[in-house]
């Protein structure tokens, strides 16, 4: 067996506790100063909610699209026992490894499946944190629903991100690529369908996004956090960072007896 | 007398009380004239006519004399009258006005400008919009021909406007601009025709008189050299971008706009507020209606409290209707708006995060006092 002080491990690192923190923020600033400007809540004037929301928009992407990807690519990828032999590239294995964790998958369908099965009282509610001890790292770390959620909040993203830069400048371009009106013409090849212009369909579009992170807070913290078991992850993603595998809500152990023998 | 012979009759009387008052300078300026302009209507309201005779600096007496424009050919203000013998024409091009049209064209080096749709339907007939005895669109594609350019002027004759709106005859009667239908270049009745001329549009329902006689004034002076300029003063939709600004929108230089900035939305149309709410779509609209005005700029439509109905716009009247309803009320997805989507989606999570919550917190407390028993 493992012993009691090797149990606690780092879950998150400084980083990733700062980029969710960060994210966390800035997208309740975004969607207070979205919806003052899209609403005329008389809180604040125009400009200043413009200027907030744009400083927002810029933190927000950096974070997602500079910081959350190197934590990404950063993960502690433990090496199986493939890469010691080396009869598979430790490359493909990290890729996939990344992958498994952070892509809504076959392993994620069946903890789904379980989680509902759990919901009509039949078996137990599936493990979603899954560390191998003898190689010491995570194999899985997130909900299921978080992991369903991540494609989308990716997507998201982009669109919301893609149809702000039109609304801030309908002639933004960067490095001389006319980066806005590339987007008002990909939008013309949809927006006459739904009987709209270009112009138009994109703020539907940014309104549509806006109510998409509404909602993924609702399930975020409905379906995951609001849970007295899962509460422990608080602390872990505000504060230490770290997690105590002793505890045995959500977690299952791998290879745990072979590391004690070894 | 039915309504549409009391229209006639008083466009009729609107043209001649024109003509009465312009006869004499008409005249001189058709006589010293150089540039021959031909001026067609296919299926409008003749409301671009009517906005051209309203304008103001320069009018169209004063465009006329200082541009040297020989107005061959204007349907409305020409007194028109034509008259067919066993199905062909008769008279002089004095008497006849049609005979005048064909000289007109025969002779060639023309601006064409366009008023109206063109009807190319039933079955590319072109027979929903007849003259005479001859369909609009074989009007059009002879004057298009001979032309040195073409000017579209008025939501019509360059998007197809009301014409081509959405409704159960659209594909039946199949109406289209001259190098547009709405926002596609493909299906404009010049594409149609295999004719390639230099197009300028100049959309607006009614366009303004300033679009027109500027636009006119630009080519025909040389500020706008044919074609060669055209790709650097036009937007992708041939308008040209000093009227239709590409970086901005009305809603930026509004006269309502300080509202907007302080959050005064009105909800209904007696405020002085913002009209955002009430389904202006200045917010989407590229015009310098809000900068250069209307009736002699003196007002315009915002500023007299009715909201913009974006008629500048390709797809109008489809893109901005309903005209009092905000864009982002439009259904996206089965059927359903951006604010019923969002309803829907944060129901369904609320009512999700709640049962998984329910049975995370009560129900599974009381499994797990069952298994301590």
């Amino acid at each position: 067996m493992v012993q009691e002080n090797e149990m606690v491990v780092k879950r998150y690192s400084f980083l990733e506790r700062l980029a969710h923190f960060v994210h966390l923020v800035c997208l309740f600033i975004l969607l207070i100063t979205g919806f003052k400007i899209y609403m005329g809540w008389d809180f604040m004037t125009y400009h200043i909610a413009l200027v907030i929301h744009l400083f927002a928009a810029v933190l927000f992407l950096f974070v997602n699209w500079i910081i959350i990807p190197y934590n990404v690519l950063m993960t502690e990828c433990p090496r199986c026992p493939m890469c010691a032999t080396g009869t598979h590239n430790m490359f493909l294995h990290k890729i996939s490894h990344i992958s498994h964790r952070y892509l809504f998958g076959p392993t994620d369908i069946r903890r789904m499946k379980q989680i509902f099965l759990n919901y009509l009282g039949k078996g137990g509610y599936p493990a979603f944190t899954i560390y191998n001890v003898k190689r010491r790292g995570y194999i899985d770390k997130l909900h299921p629903v978080t992991q369903f959620m991540l494609f989308f909040e990716g997507g998201a993203v982009m669109f919301i991100a893609f149809s702000g830069i039109v609304l801030y400048d309908l002639q933004w371009a960067i490095f001389g690529l006319p980066v806005s009106e590339w987007l008002l013409s990909a939008s013309e090849m949809i927006a006459p369908s739904l009987n709209m212009s270009a112009l138009a369909f994109i703020r539907v579009i940014h309104l549509l996004m806006s109510y998409f992170f509404i909602v993924e807070l609702i399930v975020h913290v409905g379906i995951v956090e609001f849970d007295p078991k899962v509460w422990k992850y608080y602390k872990a993603v505000f504060l230490t960072g770290k997690e105590d595998l002793s505890d045995p809500d959500y977690v299952e152990l791998i290879d745990a007896e072979r590391d004690s023998l070894e | 007398m039915d309504r549409r012979t009391f229209l006639k009759v008083a466009g009729a009387i609107g043209a001649s009380a024109f003509l009465g008052i312009y006869h004499s300078d008409i005249s001189n300026a058709i006589e010293i004239s150089k540039t021959k302009i031909v001026w067609i209507h296919g299926a409008e309201c003749t409301g671009c006519s009517e906005s051209l005779l309203n304008a103001e600096n320069p009018d169209i007496v004063q465009a006329i004399q200082k541009l040297n424009v020989d107005l061959v050919y204007h349907e409305t203000l020409l007194a028109q009258q034509g008259i067919f013998v066993d199905g062909r024409l008769a008279g002089t091009s004095e008497l006849n006005s049609e005979i005048l049209l064909n000289d007109a064209i025969e002779e060639g080096g023309y601006i064409l400008v366009v008023e109206g749709s063109i009807a190319n339907g039933p079955n590319g007939s072109g027979k929903y919009c007849m003259y005479g005895e001859r369909p609009f669109k074989d009007i059009f594609k002879k004057a298009a021909e001979n032309a040195d350019m073409i000017l579209a002027v008025g939501m019509c004759a360059t998007y197809g406007g009301v014409n081509a709106a959405d409704s159960a005859i659209t594909d039946l009667m199949d109406f289209r601009g001259v190098s547009f239908l709405k926002e596609d270049p493909s299906k404009g009745m010049l594409t149609e025709l295999g004719i390639s001329k230099p197009v300028i549009n100049v959309p607006g329902c009614p366009a303004h008189p300033d679009w027109m006689l500027l636009t006119l004034a630009a080519v025909i002076l040389g500020k706008i050299r044919v074609p060669d300029d055209l790709d650097a003063v036009l937007d992708k939709y041939d308008r040209p971008l000093v009227f239709f600004p590409a970086d901005h929108t009305l809603h930026d230089n509004c006269p309502r706009r300080g509202f907007y900035d302080v959050g005064k939305l009105d909800t209904d149309l007696s405020g002085d507020g913002c009209l955002w709410k009430l389904g202006c779509k200045g917010p989407y609209t590229h015009s310098d209606c809000a900068l250069r005005k209307w009736n002699g700029s003196v007002n315009m439509c915002t500023q007299a409290g009715s909201p913009c109905i974006s008629c500048c716009e390709p797809g109008f009247p489809d893109s901005s209707s309903p005209f009092y309803e905000e864009a982002e009320d439009k259904p996206v997805l089965f059927g359903m708006n951006a604010d019923s989507l969002a309803k829907v989606g944060v129901g369904t999570a609320i009512l999700a995060g709640a049962a998984h919550a329910v049975r995370r917190i009560v129900v599974d407390k009381d499994d797990e006092k069952e298994g301590e028993v």
